[in-house]
């Protein structure tokens, strides 16, 4: 079976809206990811595309950048789509289907919001939480991190943490949109939305867009590229709705991880640096609990203590994620994003000792979770 | 307009609407679950009823608190044992303190929301 590489990434610009067109936005990704992996629109024979603003989003973005595919794929199901889109995209790179994939994920949410006061990619609230009268989809993770409190005794304080460390994180970075470092203290004072969370407990709302090319490393060595080598991924969903999640303490990443670790031969003590999709501070605590990276239960004393923080012995969310570097919707793709930037040594200020990365995608209100093992190339 | 909208999804409310909230109840296996859906979560049967809960008792599982101090819970019903839960916003004068594990029980109240004039709600108490 061909060994699979992400061999390129491309980041449309985030840090400020732009009054730009959702499909300029992810061609301007996607137009770098192109030129970061080395490879032309007659090169690439797979579009992998996911917006909530786009009709026929992998075909209209296939005919935009002069692409003839004979293979596309426009699923969406939240935050995880683009990490499906690579699954997909690896699997028909191995079966011959196809030789060079582009995977896509743009957004104007920013724009969208503040000319129309929606958000596309939440703009429909399902019935249930609708009828309840519920903050959507606030509302539904808070309910998971009071539960969360409840069972094990999680702080208000340990929620925060993760916040601080977030911006610890995007103090680093250069490209991420909240740079001041706060303290816990901060993140109390700032208006209640859904209790028990605060407003600086929920992630950014931004416009931005990414893309990542995919290809066997056959190929990516044929175009003088290495890439990051995908090991596992693996993905896991159980409810859609609140109502029926079966336990709100406990996420579908305890059978995406398990899954994806056995793929990649690795467990979590290889991993040298996680990224996980962070809509909100509750995200990172239950996930790494799940993936076996601390006892359930520990997640807010094991973020409380700084294991996660620049320095700490698992980095994690190293570019301020969802809570402070961006947050165009769907962030599944920039976890991924940032793991290929520290496995190839191009962080900056924030850059890792990391050989493997953990990337872990969220869809809906914790439903779909999508987790990637990656490791840098040996070359 | 709002998506995702079932059959099953616009009978649960239009019962709730009349003031009878139901829970859907399988004639297969005979177990009642949450939320509405097309086939039983246990034994796959496609033979689903109505089963009544007015009235009925419950246990608040999770519970948030919106800006403007509504409460919105999660809560076991007694009369589910297939799984799911209600979610629902808490009415009553009396909800400043209502934490997770107390008791509740089930009410409708009037609401604006695109399938029904009255919707699922709960209130503080327990089963007489």
């Amino acid at each position: 079976m061909s060994d699979i590489v992400l061999a390129g990434y491309g980041l449309a610009e985030t840090r400020v809206s732009h009054q730009r067109e959702p499909l300029d936005i992810m061609t301007e990704a996607a137009l770098g990811a192109m030129r970061d992996a080395g490879v032309k629109a007659r090169d690439i024979d797979g579009v992998f595309a996911a917006t909530a603003q786009a009709s026929l989003p992998s075909l209209a973005l296939a005919e935009h950048l002069g692409i003839t595919p004979t293979y596309l794929d426009s699923t969406v199901h939240g935050g995880s789509s683009n990490m499906s889109h690579i699954a997909h995209a690896a699997a028909a790179i191995r079966t011959g289907a196809i030789d060079v994939a582009l995977v896509v994920y743009g957004s104007t949410q920013r724009t969208a919001l503040k000319e129309g006061g929606t958000r596309a990619a939440v703009a429909q609230v399902p019935p249930f939480e609708a009828a309840a009268g519920a903050s959507f989809p606030i509302g539904s993770y808070a309910l998971m991190a009071a539960r969360h409190m409840h069972e094990y005794g999680t702080t208000r304080e340990q929620l925060s943490m993760v916040a601080v460390a977030a911006r610890e994180w995007a103090a680093l970075n250069p490209a991420a949109q909240l740079r001041d470092r706060i303290t816990v203290e901060d993140v109390v004072a700032s208006p209640l939305i859904s209790s028990p969370f605060h407003k600086l407990d929920c992630c950014l709302i931004t416009d931005g867009g990414g893309a990542i090319v995919v290809m066997s490393a056959e190929r990516a060595a044929a175009f003088g590229t290495c890439g990051v080598k995908l090991l596992g991924l693996s993905e896991a969903s159980d409810h859609l709705s609140v109502s029926a999640m079966p336990d709100l303490t406990r996420s579908g990443a305890a059978r995406s991880g398990p899954a994806a670790f056995e793929q990649a031969g690795l467990g979590p003590l290889e991993i040298d640096t996680v990224q996980i999709y962070d809509a909100f501070s509750i995200n990172p605590v239950m996930v790494l609990e799940d993936l076996g990276f601390c006892k359930k239960g520990e997640g807010g004393a094991f973020i409380a203590e700084g294991h996660t923080m620049p320095g700490g012995r698992l980095p994690l969310n190293t570019s301020g994620g969802g809570l402070a570097f961006s947050h165009p919707g769907m962030f599944g793709i920039y976890t991924v994003i940032e793991a290929m930037t520290q496995l190839r040594g191009e962080a900056g200020d924030r850059q890792v000792a990391a050989r493997t990365a953990l990337a872990h995608g969220i869809g809906g209100t914790m439903s779909t979770h999508a987790t990637m093992v990656l490791a840098a190339s040996a070359a | 307009m709002m998506q995702n909208i079932t059959r099953a999804v616009r009978e649960f409310y239009a019962l709730a609407s009349a003031g009878a909230p139901a829970v859907p109840h399988c004639k297969g296996c005979g177990i009642r679950f949450l939320p509405p859906r097309a086939v039983c979560p246990q034994c796959g049967g496609t033979q689903l009823a109505w089963h009544d809960v007015t009235g009925a008792a419950g246990t608040v599982y999770s519970i948030t608190r919106k800006t403007d101090g509504t409460a919105v819970v999660l809560a076991d019903l007694d009369d589910i044992d297939g799984g799911g839960r209600m979610l629902a916003q808490v009415i009553g004068d009396d909800v400043e303190d209502l934490q997770i594990g107390d008791p509740v029980i089930l009410d409708t109240v009037e609401a604006d929301f695109e399938l029904a004039d009255r919707v699922p709600a709960f209130r503080r108490g327990a089963a007489k």
